[in-house]
């Protein structure tokens, strides 16, 4: 079975463009534009990992994060994010993201960053 | 050095003199760098502030001889300058762009502030290098913190001003509401009185002791605010005298005992009888310990105990009131004798009182040149007033007009016996002079003007007649010269040949030359220096 | 000329980045942490800028101006009204503020910032173009909004578009807004947008 992603960012191009790079290489994904449509899609798509924005309208990534963490403490999340400020890097850390991609991301380092993930789960 | 007129002087060759020019003649650091950041350019301030020569360091690596840039993490500017972006390096974010010695010390920086700009060089389109220029702003720091200053002196006393204007404002709502209750007493009974055709006499004379209460408490809360009044115009006066300390603070306990009681309160009084008398003035310093009680009074609930002790401390006397009360927080006390405080609005509600009181206390006490402190551990553990007064015996008189006013002390001769008769039209100079001469030992008559004088010493038998004169030269009608001519024209059998002393506000020599050609035996010009007037009264009445 | 939803999306998104860089350099400049809230913009032809600014900012305005060259060229400001200005430099100096007037080096700290702010944004649209985009030595007034939107009005030929982003960000718990303002000639827009849509299908 095909690795499920919920791709969460306010901005349509971003995810327009995780989609372009996701499909092509077998990933099932689904999208929320904000941070509780982004706690109700996870719970419906139970996707096997998230990759969230920082900067949102409404709920902060951060405060997304720690939601879903707090739902599911095997929630596992990526942080795809353009406030690349070391302190925002710490929190998504110590909230439990398992990475942290800086945007303008390139499609080698979302991959790579999935699988690392991916892989470390079956572990 | 020649001219070359020939060959033409290319525009380049031309530019590149120009910027030698300028780079040496400005007052900031300029310095070049090619695009792999060896160094091209380094002017001559930058060889002043560095101590290096330009030609030390054109042709290293930058970052050789700078190692700070990239330690501090601003090497990020020159790769962004190779871009084509232009960086501002900020004193107030960086303080420094490369750490040279200060050239201005009073600003106790560690190094030279400046201001910096980090820029590509541009040939065209094309990036070629990088150039820095700092400037030393040690000048516009020192200026800024001067204005800083300035705005916080003004903030300051805005702010002081601010306060004093609420203060005031509160201090009135409190008078108004001081003054209110008495008067609404007053008005209320005397209406009653109006209205009723046939008073009952129990009730006339409840309502006449009401009314007789409330109008005095008015004329007190009347007499505190003239106090202040005056204080703070600097026009109260003290009549200064030997004043024992136990006397009038018995006085006191008199005056408060009935709302101790009232209050059930207890009150313990150590009177040390040893304590020696301090000059002052009694009614004022009265008015000290009253107050001081009424505050211990106003601030002790029920059962509560409160401690009166006068003693001698050191050269000193100390009087010392001590409650069980309410207490002062520390945050209060500091502010416990300032005019128009009270520890928080709502309490004037509830204590009552005006909030003089102790300002009075602190003012009037520091009027006799001694000092009063509270001390308090906090809220709820009762308070200690501590008031410090110089005695006569003090070996520094602390209070420079005591020395003047203190008639008992060494500086006044003793005048013992001595019968002087005073001549002034003014009461105040009369009562003044007597006050003073009674307490030098003498007796004194007064008259109030030259005729009066005259028929007082014709009529005055011998063994009664004054042995000195004391007269005012400024009168109406008859002044003091005229008098003296006339007193020495009579007999000595008849008073002719009494000496006689002048006092006038003229403090000319004319007037001291009228006076003694007019007969008088010195002059002494007022003010009065009262050790000078009694040593001039002691030597006449030894003449005569 | 309209931005469509899908070009407005794009460029708020490439405006995030720039910002994201900003941030960044500020926080590791002071220390700070910077909260960044998603930007807002707006086009519209320059003569029309007053008209969109003056609702928004009032009395006089902190203006860092800087013009910039390259195959994307026009001005770039960044407008803080007073108020934010005395708060920004406040909090990024922890010195009392004093009327910038008199502050030659709140000033400069506004500057310096300003330019930061200028340079990411301005910055992304270079990757994004992958051009070169070269800048003037930034310079700070303190004037009226008017003159600040006739300091960009005057002198210029053809029609021009001002981009307007309403930044919003917060530091130790004190929100700050600014407006970015882009004024680009026609040419220059459509050169930006044509690179943000084939930015959106291609890959860097």
């Amino acid at each position: 079975m095909n690795s499920r992603i919920l791709v969460v960012d306010d901005s349509a191009l971003s995810r327009r463009r995780l989609r372009q790079i996701l499909e092509p290489a077998g990933y099932e994904v689904a999208e929320a534009d904000d941070g509780l449509s982004a706690l109700e899609r996870y719970f419906i798509d139970k996707p096997d990992v998230v990759l969230l924005d920082l900067v949102m309208k409404g709920m902060y990534g951060l405060e997304v994060l720690a939601k879903l963490r707090e739902l599911d403490a095997n929630a596992k999340v990526v942080v795809v994010s353009a406030d690349i400020q070391t302190s925002s890097q710490n929190l998504a850390e110590a909230a439990g993201a398992r990475g942290f991609i800086s945007k303008p991301f390139e499609k080698a380092d979302i991959l790579k960053a999935l699988e690392n993930v991916l892989t470390g789960a079956r572990e | 050095m020649t001219l070359s007129s020939n060959p033409p002087v290319d525009a380049g060759r031309l530019q590149t003199a120009l910027v030698r020019w300028f780079s040496e003649l400005t007052h900031q650091g300029m310095f070049a760098t090619d695009c792999s950041m060896r160094i091209m350019v380094w002017n001559r301030w930058m060889e002043v502030h560095s101590g290096r020569t330009a030609s030390d360091v054109v042709g290293r690596p930058l970052y050789d001889v700078c190692t700070d840039l990239k330690i501090r993490g601003l090497d990020q500017h020159y790769e962004d300058a190779l871009t084509g972006r232009i960086s501002i390096i900020s004193f107030g974010l960086h303080k420094y762009l490369l750490p040279f010695v200060p050239t201005n010390a009073e600003l106790g920086l560690t190094a030279m502030p400046q201001s910096g700009r980090i820029g590509p060089l541009m040939d065209g389109e094309a990036i070629i290098g990088t150039v820095t220029t700092i400037e030393d702003i040690s000048d516009r720091l020192a200026n800024e913190a001067e204005l800083r200053k300035q705005i916080d002196v003004q903030r300051m006393a805005r702010v002081t001003a601010e306060k004093a204007m609420r203060a005031k404002d509160e201090f009135l709502s409190t008078v108004s509401h001081e003054m209110r209750n008495p008067l609404n007493a007053v008005l209320g009974w005397a209406r009653i009185l109006i209205e009723r055709s046939d008073v009952d006499p129990a009730v006339l004379s409840r309502a006449v002791r009401a009314i007789e209460r409330n109008a005095s408490a008015l004329a007190r809360i009347i007499d505190d605010l003239l106090d202040v009044a005056r204080i703070s115009t600097g026009k109260l006066r003290l009549e200064m005298h030997p004043v024992d300390l136990s006397a009038i603070a018995l006085a006191a306990v008199d005056v408060i005992g009935p709302s101790i009681k009232a209050k059930q309160l207890e009150l313990r009084t150590r009177l040390d009888p040893k304590t020696p008398p301090v000059l002052g003035d009694q009614q004022r310093l009265q008015q000290v310990i009253w107050n001081l009680l009424s505050n211990a009074v106003k601030f002790t609930d029920p059962g509560g105990v409160i401690d009166l002790t006068v003693t001698r401390s050191g050269a000193d006397a100390r009087i010392v009131v001590r409650d069980t009360g309410h207490g002062i927080s520390q945050e209060f006390l500091p502010y416990v004798f300032e005019r128009f405080r009270q520890s928080d609005a709502s309490s004037s509600r509830r204590h009552g009182g005006l909030g003089l009181g102790l300002a009075l206390v602190k003012e009037v006490v520091e009027l006799h040149g001694g000092r009063v402190t509270a001390k308090s551990d906090g809220e709820g553990s009762g308070a200690t007033f501590t008031i410090d007064l110089p005695t006569v015996m003090s070996a520094d008189v602390r209070h420079p007009q005591a020395e003047v006013d203190q008639p008992g002390s060494d500086l006044a001769h003793s005048l013992a016996g001595v019968r002087v008769l005073v001549i002034d039209d003014e009461s105040d100079s009369r009562e003044l002079l007597t006050e003073f001469l009674s307490k030098c030992g003498a007796v004194v008559s007064t008259v109030t003007s030259s005729d009066e004088a005259l028929s007082h010493i014709r009529m005055s038998p011998l063994p009664r007649r004054p042995h000195v004169i004391l007269s005012d030269l400024g009168m109406p009608t008859k002044d003091g010269y005229e008098f003296m001519r006339e007193l020495r024209a009579l007999r000595t059998d008849d008073g002719g040949a009494i000496p006689a002393v002048a006092v006038s506000g003229y403090a000319n020599p004319d007037d001291r030359q009228r006076a003694l050609a007019a007969g008088y035996q010195t002059h002494v010009a007022k003010p009065i220096d009262l050790a000078e007037l009694s040593a001039a009264l002691a030597r006449a009445a030894d003449r005569g | 000329m309209n931005l469509t939803a899908l070009q407005q999306d794009a460029l708020v998104e490439v405006i995030n980045i720039g910002f994201g860089r900003a941030a960044a350099s500020l926080s590791k400049l002071t220390g700070q942490r910077v909260h960044l809230e998603v930007p807002q913009i707006t086009m519209c032809p320059l003569d029309e800028l007053s008209e969109h600014l003056r609702p928004m900012v009032q009395n006089e305005v902190a203006s860092i101006h800087q013009i910039f060259s390259g195959s994307v060229a026009g001005d770039a400001l960044l407008v803080l009204d007073e108020h934010s200005a005395a708060i920004l430099k406040e909090l990024l100096t922890n010195e009392p503020a004093m009327p910038l007037q008199m502050d030659a080096s709140a000033r400069e700290v506004l500057t310096e910032v300003g330019n930061i702010l200028l340079n990411a944004c301005l910055g992304s649209f270079g990757n994004l173009l992958h051009v070169q985009v070269s800048f003037s030595v930034p310079h700070l007034t303190l004037e009226t909004l008017e003159g600040v939107v006739s300091s960009v009005t005057v002198n210029r030929e053809g029609l021009r578009y001002a981009l307007i982003v309403h930044a919003a960000f917060r530091l130790k718990n004190s929100s700050l807004t600014g407006y970015l303002i882009i004024v680009l000639s026609v040419a220059s827009i459509e050169r930006l947008i044509r690179a943000i849509e084939q930015w959106e299908g291609g890959e860097r």
